[in-house]
């Protein structure tokens, strides 16, 4: 029995060894992904702040951009989850104020924060889309930028982003698109922004950050607050493409359930012009079709 | 429950030096204000508790929770109650105090304090962000000041009721203004939550630090023994108790995430949903662990106090340890397994079953004992190392006792191996003797050992004393200081400062017991050390008894040998007492015969030669066996010899030999005696007899007992003896005998008889050489079988004249 207990205390300080240089590694690791600098060449963007390129701007930043959806209606920021075990995980504040990155970041600090998902620093973000953003193109880009200007100043100072727990340090080597440079191809060329128009070019265009929720094919997500199957034959199958305007118009499906405001943000996606809802419609109905339940658990 | 309240007697007692009882109306006051804070914080936590558990419903992350397959109606009930379960505990100890002792200002004290510290988190928790009435708000900051600066106060004056070292006095003052202005002039800008974080927290650790060092100092320096044994506990519960500062001033150290809002799906599904579920579960585990922590001061001041079993405080920890350990790996198995196996089950039926939860429930229910036993080995060999040692050395040494039967060796082995173990100043033991119990000491030492001032040789106790009694019916370690009864055994024990006595007790009965003095260390005595002994005490009794006995057989066997030896020697010297050679008389032949019933006999037989050429004959039995009737012959012997030197005729012999003896032998005790002179040339036979069996002649034709009348010898004073002259013919022999023959029994009870022995006499002179003596003696063993136990001396004397 001695024997047994001795071994199983030998193992089991094995372990408690290999778990202090694990986490030793682990902090070895994550650190240096953290502190990561990248040198992206700065983008020279026009950035012009004529009333049209800020109207662009807002419209992007309402609908498909998302971007209140993190970082506040006021764009003012907020901490996203605060946990010892986990970390910090802090939406900036984008407008000029105090505590505000409109404040110091240059033009080209936002190209390469919104489309790079780059800091300051040099350092990747965290948790950034910028992964999604990716695609978008230099003139709306520019829009973006040029609203983002417009905002109104709001005063609020936040603590930095913080993935110090040693969970989040796990979950940074288990989901690197965390490191948000890190998982974007810098050099990749990116694809040609389509003319606007009810294209489904245009739609897939418009889709880009559809697949956060809905999956990388659109095919739906598991797991609590997982988006719908979206491709043909779907969970829309039977939706007209007027069915499809009006629900996310009104938040009503045409089987008069309601949509979760938290869940599906379709009073940000319902401010889409019509004709960008009929692209993406056009877009959704391209896609090859996956059976709901092939969707992997 | 009679050795609960001469606990607390006791300590009434030694508090009161230092602390005296609050009186009158002061008391009076002092109470009131405990009944207001423990009334106003009742209701504040009873007020807010079904606010925090909607604002926990409405605020909680349901799609973290239902990944982790939890709801959030329990989410939400959980944490709540997690708030409640720490005020209730903090006012139901706090609530026992002030029923049992809150005549003692520090007792009040510590309840005042139980109730307001723990209250500061749940209530800031409770009403941390929920829009609140200004009244209510400022009656929490209230609650919260009082909770903060009493339980630093309590660390610096505990347990005198005196700040020692006296500058922790104007420190603690301090302290009560700086939470003063951060609690309720939070915006002022000196204000405590407005210092930079390092300064915050060095202003958290130096108060709180201070204060356990004060502790420390009194540990060390100050207190009295029992004080000392107070501040253990006083580290402990107070160390835990301040620990709220921390919590309240700097939450984001030690409550994770209380204000994070619930983010949007985008972010959610962006970050993934693991991160989430992964956040919660440690909120909700880091939760449990913080009421644990809080937990903490109730429950060491519980025990402290009202127990005043103050040095269980090494039971408190390991049983912490072990409940702690054993509440996390079942709380690990029973929530995994319920996800693990409702995982299992939805994959398999496509739905959600509550067999799940049963399942892991009855898992749980048989898991529960073996569990806590592994974890408590577990946690027993791994922090408490040398009591591991201890428990596993005592149980071995018990299981050898058995081997060992001498009995000053095993309770040296006894008394060493608790020594060496339990460390105690000294370990006696005392065993049964005739009157009542006394110290068994080694006849190598002989002193007392462990510095005992008593003389060992008189240490005794009588069998009366109603410690006995408590001891007999003991079924436990008995703890002399919990123990009130009117004993002086027990007084002299407790003056030989006795701490622990552990009874021995064998088939019901009390055979002994072993005291030990205090711990070497200066700790009592836990629960388990006495579990410990009592156990030892319990295989050790037997073994003590059997050596006991063991011992009475050697004492009784030597003993035996010894009597042995002497009646041995005893039998040698009445043996010289007898002729030693017969007499030879020409034309007789002579023939004599001596058995007694023991090793010496009250019979015996002479031949004593007179001058004229005439031979004294005496067969004489003394009325008893033994070494009482051996002396008596002795003396018998002598007188008759003396009388018979003088030449007198048989019947003046006896008659002064009987005056003589008279006076010399005990009441009711006599001699029977037959004396005859023999004249062998011419067979003539004078004789007297005094009380004794009547000698037979016998001859070829007839067998005739020759009759004198006359009392036996030592009755009765002034005695006269008839005497009788007969004539010994040739070819006639006399025989003179004692009443062993005849009168011996066979096994069923007949008597050999004289009918017989006369038929045997009249049959020996069949033989060539008429002596009876062989045959009688075969004749006999024939009667009476051969396991007979001879009843009585057997003498006898028979002269054939050829």
């Amino acid at each position: 029995m001695s024997k047994v207990l001795e071994w199983i205390g030998k193992i089991v300080g094995s372990l408690l060894g290999l778990l202090v240089l694990a986490t030793a590694l682990l902090y070895l690791i994550t650190g240096a992904r953290l502190n990561k600098t990248y040198d992206i060449p700065g983008v020279q963007l026009s950035v012009t702040t004529d009333a049209a390129s800020v109207e662009r701007g807002r419209h992007l930043v309402a609908t498909m951009g998302l971007c209140r959806e993190c970082h506040g209606v006021d764009l003012a920021g907020q901490i996203l989850d605060d946990d010892p075990i986990v970390g910090r995980l802090v939406a900036p504040n984008l407008t000029s104020g105090r505590g505000g990155v409109g404040r110091t970041f240059s033009d080209a600090d936002f190209v390469r924060a919104i489309r790079h998902g780059i800091g300051q620093d040099g350092k990747s973000l965290i948790a950034m889309s910028s992964n999604y953003y990716y695609g978008l193109s230099d003139a709306d880009l520019a829009a973006v930028i040029a609203y983002l200007r417009s905002l109104p100043p709001v005063d609020k100072e936040l603590p930095p982003t913080w993935v110090g727990g040693p969970l989040g340090r796990v979950y940074l080597l288990i989901e690197p698109s965390l490191l948000v440079a890190d998982a974007i191809d810098h050099d990749a060329p990116r694809p040609p922004a389509p003319e606007p128009g009810v294209t489904v070019e245009y739609g897939r265009y418009l889709a880009l950050t559809c697949s956060v929720c809905h999956g990388d094919n659109l095919a739906g997500k598991p797991g609590e607050g997982g988006g719908l199957n979206l491709t043909p034959g779907g969970d829309l199958a039977g939706w007209t493409q007027q069915d499809f305007m009006r629900t996310l118009r009104i938040g009503v499906t045409p089987a008069g359930k309601e949509l979760n405001a938290v869940d599906m943000p379709w009073k940000s996606i319902g401010q889409m012009t019509d004709a960008e809802l009929m692209a993406i419609w056009l877009y959704l109905q391209s896609l090859p079709p996956v059976e709901t339940a092939d969707v992997p658990e | 429950m009679n050795s609960q309240s001469t606990t607390l007697t006791a300590t009434k007692h030694s508090d009161s030096a230092a602390s005296p009882a609050a009186s009158g109306g002061w008391l009076a006051m002092a109470r009131g204000v405990w009944v207001a804070l423990t009334l106003l914080t009742l209701a504040l936590a009873v007020n807010a508790a079904p606010a925090r558990y909607t604002r926990l419903l409405n605020l909680a992350d349901q799609r973290a929770l239902l990944d982790l397959d939890l709801s959030v109606g329990a989410y939400a009930g959980y944490v709540t109650a997690l708030s409640l379960v720490v005020i209730v505990a903090h006012v139901l100890i706090a609530a026992v105090i002030f029923w049992r002792r809150s005549d003692e200002p520090i007792a009040l004290f510590v309840a005042f304090t139980l109730v307001a510290n723990g209250a500061v988190i749940p209530l800031s928790v409770m009403y941390g962000q929920a829009a609140v009435h200004p009244l209510s708000r400022l009656l929490v900051d209230l609650v919260t000041y009082l909770g903060l600066v009493s339980s630093v106060g309590l660390l610096y004056c505990f347990p005198d009721g005196r700040f020692v070292p006296a500058w922790t006095g104007p420190l603690a003052a301090v302290w009560a203004a700086l939470n003063f202005s951060a609690i309720f002039f939070p915006g002022a800008a000196f204000s405590l939550p407005h210092w930079p974080l390092a300064a915050q927290l060095s202003a958290l650790l130096a108060w709180s630090g201070i204060g356990v060092l004060a502790q420390v100092y009194r540990f060390v320096s100050v207190s009295s023994p029992i004080q000392r044994q107070q501040a253990k506990w006083a580290i402990l519960g107070l160390t835990a108790a301040v620990l709220g500062a921390f919590a309240y001033y700097l939450p984001f150290v030690i409550l994770p995430s209380i204000q994070a809002p619930i983010t949007s799906n985008f972010f959610y599904q962006r970050v993934g949903s693991a991160l989430f579920a992964v956040s919660m579960l440690s909120r909700l585990i880091g939760s449990t662990a913080l009421t644990l922590i809080l937990l903490i001061f109730p429950l060491s001041f519980a025990i402290a106090i009202l127990r005043y079993r103050l040095w269980d405080i090494d039971i408190l920890i390991n049983r912490t340890l072990v409940y702690g350990a054993l509440t996390a790996v079942l709380a690990f198995i029973y929530f995994g397994s319920i996800v693990i196996l409702e995982h299992l089950f939805r994959h398999i039926t496509n739905q959600g079953s509550d067999l799940a939860v049963v399942a892991s429930t009855l898992a749980i229910a048989a898991l529960f004992n073996p569990m806590r036993q592994r974890v408590q080995e577990f946690i027993d060999r791994r922090f408490y190392r040398s009591k591991y040692d201890t428990a596993k050395t005592l149980a071995a040494f018990g299981t050898t006792l058995r081997d060992e039967v001498d009995l000053t060796r095993l309770t040296q082995r006894l008394e060493s191996v608790i020594g060496e173990t339990i460390q105690p100043a000294y370990v006696l033991t005392w065993l049964r003797t005739g009157s009542g119990f006394s110290l068994h000491l080694f006849e190598a030492s002989g002193t007392a050992r462990g510095g005992l001032d008593v003389k060992p040789a008189r240490v005794e106790v009588a069998s009366e004393d109603p410690v006995v009694e408590y001891f007999r019916s003991a079924s436990d370690a008995v703890e002399l200081d919990r123990l009130d009864l009117d004993s002086p055994a027990l007084r002299r024990l407790k003056s030989s400062s006795v701490k622990i006595v552990l009874p021995l007790i064998s088939q019901a009965q009390l055979i002994g017991w072993l005291s030990l003095g205090p711990r070497l260390s200066e700790q009592g005595y836990s629960a388990d050390d006495r579990a410990l002994l009592a156990r030892l005490a319990f295989q050790a009794a037997p073994a003590v008894r059997v050596a006991q006995l063991a011992r009475q057989r050697q004492a009784e066997t030597l003993e035996r040998e010894r009597m042995d030896h002497e009646m041995s020697v005893a039998r040698i010297i009445q043996q010289t007492l007898l002729p030693k050679e017969l007499p030879s008389l020409p034309g007789w032949q002579v023939a004599a015969y001596w058995q007694p019933a023991r090793a010496v006999g009250g019979d015996f037989y002479d031949f004593m030669p007179l001058p004229d050429g005439r031979l004294a004959v005496v067969v004489a039995d003394v009325a008893d066996k033994g070494v009482p009737a051996a002396m008596i012959m002795a003396s018998a012997r002598v007188i008759l010899r003396g009388t018979a030197r003088r030449m007198l005729t048989p019947s003046v012999a006896l008659a002064l030999a009987n005056d003589l003896l008279f006076p010399e032998i005990p009441d009711n005790m006599f001699i029977t005696c037959l004396y005859a002179i023999l004249d062998p040339a011419s067979g003539r036979l004078q004789f007297a007899n005094a009380g004794h069996n009547l000698p037979c002649r016998f001859s070829r034709d007839a067998v005739t007992e020759l009759r004198a009348t006359g009392m036996p010898l030592g009755l009765l004073p002034g005695m006269h003896y008839e005497e009788q002259e007969t004539t010994i013919q040739p070819d006639e022999s006399l025989l003179l005998y004692s009443d062993g023959l005849v009168e011996a029994h066979n096994s069923q009870g007949e008597m050999f008889g004289y009918e017989r022995l006369h038929t045997l006499l009249a049959k020996s002179y069949l033989h060539s050489t008429p002596d009876p003596i062989e045959g009688l003696l075969a004749e006999l063993a024939d009667f009476t079988g051969s396991d007979w136990e001879q009843e009585d001396d057997v003498t006898m004397v028979t002269l054939h004249r050829s």
